[in-house]
């Protein structure tokens, strides 16, 4: 090679310099043979113009200039795709692999904007760097009614709180795999997939599962970017009746928490499908810098599990009974007490989608936990808790080239008499409120905003960021954050205090999980006494798996 | 006799009276006449006519006439009253006198100032049978014959005869040209001179000037020499013809220099001809060089054709060819590359000779028909070559039959190439080189072109024989070749009709592996390289047709080290290149062994009718033979989307076969990420997304997670190649949905790096867990 590097994977080797002493036949390859195999490899790649000098028995490559594409052009099918919209395209080397984006980009486009049975052709012209796409889009498909091979025994309404669409809906390719992500993580299918037929306007989907045993016991050791390291006991029985029943009891060990917890689903109301009984318990011994704590909780919820056309909901009630006992730091010695819990969310399906890559939708979760005094409660208190979360892709291209992050976290803790110092020491740990870290204010460290270890009242939080996608290599995306919170320690009531963080990091999504780094300064505006304590400094963090 | 001689006397006084009626008609009545002669004794398919005609005879009775004729507006006009001659004025003067008994032609001066106008625009002759026609032999004779009279009965005074300007028309063209007959007083010499030229463009133009000479006492009685210069476009030839005749044989000879500008070439041929017709025999003796000939020939000189035609109906006439030709070699390599393989100088000396003999009085008589009209042999001799033997001899048959010739050569040639392997730096030089894994064996290869070259009335065919016996120490190539070539007779049409059949061909495939990366070595058709002009035609179209067919069942034979013994094949192929193609291609029975798998392929049948649209029908069914099962993967459809089914005995549904076949054991027996594996495979069949190649290695190789994106179609798999590692097979990062990545360290235990969004109260966290699982 005369003018820069070409890489050949082991079989290209052999199809160019021949496989040595391996085989007779293609011990060596001809130099004109060798010739036409690099001019399809280099063609593969984008360089279009190779020029090749046989010299005696030696072969000088010049690849030439890479063909850059230089217009995306939608031929047919431009009601469902925007060339526009398609980033990292247009200046790209023409490339099989370009090609193979494109392909894959239109497919899923037209996949999930209703047909179901496109069929998308992309060709390149090199000479002029032109490349096209034809989508036959054979017609909007809707969605008929779910077929499902083998259900061993379950009810078909047993998986209406995992389908996000419902019959007559506008088909979307990414609906059917949200419904296929949903049973998987719940385990009540070893594996699942849709086959997608069409009809007229409908697209019959027949759903091929194949279902093992419904008891599953494991166990792991391994490590979090919370616990170091940490030892895991599941038994899981995904099936315990006919709508798909199940519990989940966990045996956690770490440094930081030793716990069991039993979850469960228990779907008894025979016309409602998406509605089930949640009994649950919960024994822990946790231990964090501020506090360590025994604690039980035993309880029962009310849950529903619903979707609209582009949203998932989820909905949980349900009385409580705890237990406190506080070994190290500020809370009840020993306390058991009744407490209310309720939680409500909802999620865009798009949200859902690109869960992995962090790009679009938004989430909100509301929480409510509230005990009442006499009931075996030291305190009256009620805690309120509103998160939301938008992630804006702003130039609405695929892939994202910046994505705008933006979150809002709003707690109160409410209670008439927790201004007294005894009241506020008997407050269980759950109900305190400390800022600080990758998950809140990135410009101070973990929990470091405690208000001396009495935790606080209210907070209200804002969070921003700013994204950089698919422009520096390795998939490395740089941020810019910024963080605002005010905190009080009073129930609904804000101090004057102002806790703002700067700062910029990398994001980089590796196949095992997203690995972030920042570092951010935090700032403090109209300090009080407690706010004097807090460094204003820069602060550095290195998380693996935490998002935005 | 007194009453005799009154009858006598009356007959001759009334002859004489008839006579002189007829003379004093003639003289004092001329156009009269003329007109009346016209009439009564003219052509009745031309009707002759003219303005005014004025004779003036002189007659010096009785032994000398002179005359003068002047025409004005003369018109010869045919059937459909177009004028085939129009002269505006003639002026002719003639002196006859006889002397000892001869006519002697004392003066004859014809002038013409004003221009001739001849159109020979033959109109379209109503059919009539033809008359028989003389033999050219029996025309030449009686010219001869007639000249010989006219020589002996006429003699010339003086002749001067010019015709200033005349215009043929014949069809679309106009020719003008002027012609000067002249033969001084008392001379047997005639000397005559003309020029034409093509009146549109100039792009015909001749001049003749020469003498006929008819002198009794000279040694040849009648010669005739001219010069004569033809320009016609690019050609351009000046030649000298001398024609000499005696009582005993007749003489002519022509020789000259022929310029032919084609394109860039200046072709230089210098033809010499002499003809000699004696009383028993015709010869003739063409001798003749070129120069300036296009690439790549070098040189054509001395060419040499003799022909002896005796005169003697039955007797055979002989031909005798002798074309020495050299050819240049096409580049320098290739020349470098002849030194070093055959004893030949650049350029190469070529000789092409013919022989034979014909009946000519057949030849032209067509009536009759014969089938031994011309035979010979042709023979084209090259350089002697240590690399290959060229034999190049063909028979010639000329016959006719139904009045119709038949051109029937028969062909009996032959190139015997002893080592293919030695051939390679020519054939390199050629710019054709022999690609792995064929350029390692070494044989003999053999063309043979034996047999009737048959001729109908718009092709030639004939016969190519090709036999391939190629060896190494592993691969065979053992190929007979009979085709067919069939030429258009005006050589812009060629069609090849190719029978081969396979006797024994077996190839070593590359050593690649499956984990080895795809090798892009196929050009990637959606990228267009330049846009799709419409193609000019070629001048000469050439036409295949392809029967490719194996002698026996898997006499094609493909090695690599995952096929026991070797991938048996048997093909039948039928080819055109302008239409669709037919075949079929057989898998006979083997074992594919990777990676300590073993799949007995029972039979395998792809249909390839329809392979240039992508659509390969294909029947096939594997075996593999687990440690309590057997499972068939039974192949169907098209072969880039394959309908695959599992079965098994004892029999178990799909996915259990799917679980069997990757881990030997039933999904109830999986782990989770096993069975999600297993699940994918799954869907990835039933999608269509595995091909023939990725049955291969899914049925061949130990797969060890295996995740399956239905909305891009593309699936990831990871392998297992012993001793704990893995390796994927076409991961792509934004085509997978995979968010868990699994390392097996044992049957139970897995090593599991997992992404996962908790409840809000814990948001999102990524574990890295080493894991044992057990479900029942």
């Amino acid at each position: 090679m005369q003018d820069g590097e070409l890489t050949l994977n082991n079989n290209e080797k052999i199809m160019v310099c021949g496989s040595g002493s391996e085989s007779e036949g293609w011990d060596d390859v001809p130099l004109e043979q060798a010739q036409l195999h690099l001019k399809a490899i280099l063609q593969n790649l984008g360089f279009l113009e190779p020029r090749f000098e046989l010299q005696g028995q030696e072969l000088r490559v010049w690849r030439g200039p890479r063909t850059r594409i230089e217009k995306l052009e939608i031929r047919k099918g431009a009601e469902v795709l925007n060339a526009d919209r398609k980033r990292k395209v247009v200046g790209e080397p023409l490339s099989s692999q370009k090609l193979n984006e494109v392909q894959a980009w239109a497919e899923l486009e037209t996949q999930s904007a209703g047909y179901a049975c496109a069929e998308s052709e992309v060709k390149a012209q090199a000479w002029n760097g032109e490349v096209w796409v034809d989508s036959n889009l054979n017609g909007k498909k809707y969605f008929s009614q779910v077929k499902v091979t083998d259900l061993r025994g379950l009810k078909p309404e047993a998986l209406d709180p995992y389908q996000p669409f419902q019959e007559g809906d506008l088909y979307d390719v990414r609906k059917s795999q949200i419904m296929i992500s949903r049973i998987l993580s719940d385990g009540l299918f070893q594996s699942a997939y849709f086959m997608t037929n069409c009809h007229a306007n409908g697209a019959q989907l027949t759903l091929e599962t194949s279902v093992g045993k419904p008891r599953i016991l494991r166990f792991g050791i391994g490590a979090s970017t919370e616990e170091f390291p940490f030892f895991d006991l599941t038994f899981r029985n995904t099936r315990l009746d006919d709508r798909a029943s199940s519990y989940t009891l966990l045996l956690h060990a770490s440094p930081r928490e030793v716990s069991l917890n039993l979850t469960s689903e228990l779907y008894l109301f025979p016309s409602w499908s998406r509605t089930f009984l949640g009994p649950r318990f919960r024994a822990a011994r946790e231990s964090e810098r501020a506090f360590e704590t025994d604690s039980a909780r035993v309880g029962v919820d009310i849950g529903r599990n619903w979707d609209d056309s582009n949203k998932r909901f989820n909905f949980r009630w349900g009385p409580t009974l705890n237990y406190t006992k506080t070994i190290r730091g500020i809370g009840p010695d020993d306390v058991t007490y009744p407490s209310i819990e309720a939680s409500a969310g909802a999620m865009t399906h798009n949200y859902e989608y690109f869960m992995r890559e962090q790009s679009e939708g938004w989430e909100l979760n509301f929480f409510y936990r509230g005990q009442n005094q006499g009931l075996g409660s030291p305190v009256d208190v009620n805690q309120y808790q509103v998160n939301f979360k938008h992630l804006w892709n702003l130039e609405a291209t695929s892939p994202p080239r910046l994505v705008l992050g933006t979150r809002l976290e709003a707690i109160v803790v409410d209670s008439d008499n927790l201004l007294d110092q005894i009241n506020r020491e008997l407050l269980p740990t759950e109900y305190r409120i400390y800022l600080g870290g990758d998950r809140d204010l990135r410009g101070f460290p973990r929990q470091s905003l405690n208000n001396n270890r009495l935790g606080y009242l209210t907070s209200l939080y804002l969070g921003l960021e700013l994204r950089l996608v698919e422009e520096w290599p390795y998939r490395l995306q740089p941020f810019l954050l910024w963080d605002w919170a005010r905190l009080g320690n009073r129930p609904q009531t804000l101090d004057e205090t102002v806790y703002l963080s700067e700062g910029l990091g990398l994001r980089w999504a590796s196949p095992f999980g997203t690995l972030r780094a920042s570092a951010a300064r935090g700032r403090i505006w109209h300090e009080n006494l407690q706010s004097e304590a807090e460094p204003e400094d820069w602060v550095y963090f290195v998380s693996f798996g935490q998002e935005f | 006799m007194k009453t005799l001689f009154k009858v006598l006397f009356s007959a001759l006084l009334l002859l004489l009276v008839v006579t002189s009626a007829l003379i004093a008609f003639l003289y004092f009545a001329p156009e009269k006449s003329v007109t009346l002669a016209v009439h009564w004794f003219g052509p009745s398919t031309y009707q002759i006519s003219w303005q005014k005609l004025d004779i003036d005879w002189k007659l010096h009775f009785p032994l000398a006439l002179q005359g003068e004729i002047e025409v004005h507006n003369l018109k010869v006009q045919g059937t459909k009253n177009q004028t085939l001659i129009g002269v505006q004025k003639i002026q002719t003067r003639f002196d006859f006198q006889f002397q000892d008994s001869k006519l002697k032609l004392q003066s004859l001066i014809l002038k013409s100032p004003d221009p001739w106008i001849l159109d020979l625009t033959i109109p379209q002759a109503d059919p009539s049978p033809r008359e028989e026609s003389a033999s050219p032999l029996e025309q030449i004779r009686m010219v001869k014959a007639l000249l010989s009279s006219l020589h002996e009965r006429l003699q010339i005074g003086l002749v001067d005869s010019d015709i200033s300007k005349v215009e043929v028309r014949l069809t679309e063209n106009i020719w003008t040209g002027k012609l000067n007959v002249q033969s001084p007083f008392n001379s047997s010499v005639v000397n005559f001179s003309s020029e034409w030229t093509q009146k549109k463009d100039e792009k015909f133009q001749t001049s003749i000037k020469g003498s006929l000479l008819l002198g009794k006492d000279e040694p040849y009685p009648l010669q005739l020499k001219t010069e004569i210069d033809l320009k016609i476009e690019k050609i351009q030839t000046k030649q000298t013809l001398e024609l000499q005749s005696t009582n005993e044989k007749d003489e002519l000879k022509t020789r000259g220099l022929i310029l032919i500008q084609a394109g860039q070439n200046r072709i230089q041929v210098q033809p010499k001809l002499e003809l000699i017709l004696t009383g028993h025999e015709l010869r003739a003796q063409l001798e003749a060089s070129a120069r300036g000939l296009p690439k790549p020939i070098a040189k054509a000189d001395d060419l040499k054709l003799s022909l002896k035609i005796p005169l003697e109906s039955q007797a055979r006439s002989q031909f005798d060819l002798l074309l020495p030709l050299e050819i240049y070699g096409p580049k320098p390599r290739v020349l470098k590359e002849l030194k070093t393989i055959c004893d030949c100088q650049n350029p190469l000396r070529f000789a092409i000779e013919a022989h034979g003999d014909f009946n000519l009085n057949q030849l032209l008589a067509a009536e009759e028909d014969s089938s031994n009209l011309l035979t010979g042999e042709l023979i084209i001799r090259g350089p002697t070559s240590r690399l290959f033997t060229l034999n190049l001899k063909s028979w010639l048959h000329l016959e006719r039959e139904n009045g119709k010739y038949r051109f029937k050569p028969e062909l009996n040639s032959s190139l015997l190439i002893p080592s293919f392997k030695r051939l390679h730096p020519l054939l390199q030089a050629f710019g054709i080189f022999v690609p792995a894994p064929l350029d390692v064996m070494d044989g003999q290869v053999q063309l043979e072109a034996q047999g009737y070259l048959t001729v109908d009335e718009n092709f030639y065919y004939f016969p190519i024989q090709l036999k391939t016996d190629l060896k190494s120490s592993k691969q065979v190539a053992q190929i007979t070749t009979d085709s067919q070539v069939k030429v258009r007779s005006n050589f812009k049409e060629v069609d090849i009709d190719v029978k081969a059949q396979i006797k024994q061909l077996r190839l070593e495939l590359p050593p690649l592996n499956p984990l080895g990366g795809r090798p892009r070595i196929t050009p990637d058709s959606r990228i267009l390289t330049e846009p799709e002009n419409p193609k000019d035609p070629s001048p000469l179209k050439v036409t295949f047709h392809f029967q490719v067919a194996s002698s026996q069942p898997g006499s094609i034979q493909l090695l690599a080290d995952y096929f026991k013994p070797h991938v048996p094949i048997t093909l039948n192929l039928d080819l055109e290149s302008s239409k669709s193609r037919q075949g079929k291609l057989r898998l006979e029975p083997f074992d594919i062994v990777y990676l300590k798998r073993k799949v007995y392929v029972e039979k395998m049948k792809l249909d390839l009718d329809q392979v240039d649209k992508d659509v390969i029908p294909v029947e096939g069914r594997l075996r593999i033979k687990q440690t309590n099962y057997t499972i068939f993967i039974e192949i169907q459809g098209n072969a880039f989307k394959p309908n695959i089914t599992l079965r098994s005995d004892p029999e178990l549904s799909e996915n259990e076969i799917i679980s069997v076949l990757l881990y030997d054991r039933t999904s109830e027996q999986l782990v989770s990420g096993d069975a999600e594996t297993a699940g994918g495979v799954q869907a990835a069949l039933a999608d269509r997304a595995i091909g023939l190649f990725g049955l291969w290695a899914f049925a061949s190789t130990p797969i060890r997670s295996f995740s399956y994106n239905p909305a891009t179609k593309v699936y990831t798999a990871t392998l297992a190649l012993g001793d704990g590692l893995t390796a994927g097979i076409g991961t792509t990062w934004e085509s997978t949905t995979q968010l868990e990545l699994r390392k097996r360290l044992s049957r139970k235990w897995i090593l599991t790096a997992s992404w996962s969004t908790l409840n809000p109260e814990e948001g999102q966290q990524t574990r890295l867990v080493l894991q044992w699982e057990n479900r029942f």
